[in-house]
């Protein structure tokens, strides 16, 4: 591995620290990374992988550049709205240096697909924005024996850690091993996120990219390393690898990669038949009895509807009054809306979305539910 | 009732008690949080038999999935 002069005079800055210098780098040159998703994270972490002059960068997306994308994912342009995500990428960091070999998988990486993806790569950098593809990309890389640099965010909180079982650290599932009930975590399209958050967490984990290949520093491994924007700290956790992992424990009792979807209690589109629109009341009784998730039940009947029944805790604010009254609602909460029987607090959520909520959802079936399937001290009327 | 130092501040719970039973009272959910207590990393398999007493320092995180 020899750089060129064109390579000598662009990595100038890096040849003069003692702890690069021309072999740290060659080593840089010779690495390869996969980064699983070209969003949020995966634009700063690719650009300055490519810039600091990483031999090979992967990159796997499936998705298109969207509008909404553009307020974080700095590796797209207004011009890319509509096009593949990985080829804008492949553009930009080409653009940023030539020299960096960049091979794009337009696809989504599966069960099937990981092992052949990650194997030809010596790291992986995980900038998914779901948690299907992060056991995904975790149990594929304790597999391989590939370090898995970590991130993610959610509004103005971000997460970093390098996992990796093989240097003695713990794996993602030694962190979480099981994934929480579809729903209960609000994705950052569902809950939003600054969008710088992305280029800090992002510029992190190409941090530990770099001192990966380079062999220097102290790794994130066995650390979660977390940061607040909002209140402008870092935080860290020690971890542990659990003896108990079910992949990198003592005693693993997964050897082979598994259906992530069904692990994560997605069900596959065909059999949901229901209105995705809609909850249960049991839904409705899980987010009055735990404040912490966050979720609000509001009541959109009459005033005189709700001097008949209503449920404990539950405040009042009615249709007929909701255009007038909508701004008392907070636009990024999430709301559960109840009625009778479910048919005006769907016409409720269709005011609402229009307003620009995006996590409102209507009580099927309304107060009669509650009082048939949860508290028949509830009157029916 | 005792409290523990949560996040940097103080929550109320009936101590001592297993780490797992407070993060339940806490409507949190124990596969889905990462704990460190008293400056120690724990395992979530060790959760269950963790105690957790009156004064404890606790650092507790939940999962985020946003990329």
């Amino acid at each position: 591995m020899e750089l060129n002069n064109d390579e000598i005079r662009r990595y100038s800055r890096h040849l003069i620290l003692p702890e690069v210098g021309l072999a740290g780098q060659k080593k840089i040159k010779a690495a390869s990374v996969l980064c699983i998703g070209a969003g949020g994270l995966g634009s700063p972490i690719t650009m300055y992988l490519a810039a600091a002059g990483i031999g090979k960068i992967g990159i796997v997306d499936f998705d298109t550049v969207d509008y909404s994308n553009l307020q974080r994912q700095i590796l797209h342009t207004d011009a890319d709205v509509g096009r593949s995500k990985a080829e804008s990428a492949k553009e930009t960091i080409r653009g940023i240096n030539p020299h960096c070999e960049v091979v794009i998988h337009n696809t989504r990486i599966s069960s099937e697909n990981a092992l052949d993806l990650i194997r030809p790569y010596d790291i992986v950098v995980d900038g998914t924005d779901n948690f299907p593809t992060r056991y995904l990309t975790n149990d594929a890389c304790v597999i391989l024996k590939k370090p898995n640099v970590y991130g993610s965010i959610f509004r103005f909180e971000g997460q970093a850690s390098v996992f990796a079982p093989h240097l003695g650290g713990p794996c993602y599932r030694c962190l979480y091993p099981e994934p929480p009930p579809p729903g209960m975590v609000p994705s950052c399209a569902e809950g939003g996120v600054l969008g710088v958050l992305p280029g800090i967490i992002g510029c992190i984990q190409a941090n530990e990219i770099l001192k990966l290949a380079l062999g220097k520093g102290t790794p994130l491994i066995g650390r979660l390393l977390l940061f607040n924007a909002l209140d402008m700290k870092f935080r860290e956790l020690k971890l542990r690898r659990d003896p108990a992992c079910p992949i990198c424990g003592d005693h693993p009792t997964i050897k082979e990669l598994i259906d992530y979807e069904t692990f994560c209690g997605i069900v596959p589109e065909p059999e949901n038949t229901g209105n995705p629109d809609e909850v249960t009341v049991q839904d409705m009784k899980k987010a009055l009895d735990n404040p912490s998730l966050g979720i609000k039940v509001v009541d959109v009947r009459e005033p005189d509807e709700y001097e008949i029944a209503k449920v404990a805790g539950v405040p009042l604010l009615p249709l007929s009054e909701l255009q007038n009254r909508f701004t008392e609602l907070d636009p990024n909460t999430q709301y559960y809306l109840h009625c009778k029987a479910g048919v005006r607090s769907l016409k409720a959520l269709g005011f609402l979305r229009q307003q620009g909520f995006k996590y409102v959802k209507s009580v099927k079936g309304g107060i009669t539910a509650w009082s048939d399937e949860i508290d028949r001290n509830v009157p029916r009327y | 009732m005792d409290s523990v130092i949560a996040n940097g501040k103080p929550v109320a719970a009936e101590l001592p008690c297993a780490l797992e039973k407070f993060l339940l009272a806490q409507n949190l959910l124990p596969r889905s949080v990462v704990v460190e207590h008293n400056g120690e990393a724990v395992a979530p398999s060790e959760f269950p038999q963790r105690q957790v007493r009156a004064g404890d320092r606790l650092e507790i995180v939940r999962i985020v999935a946003g990329g």
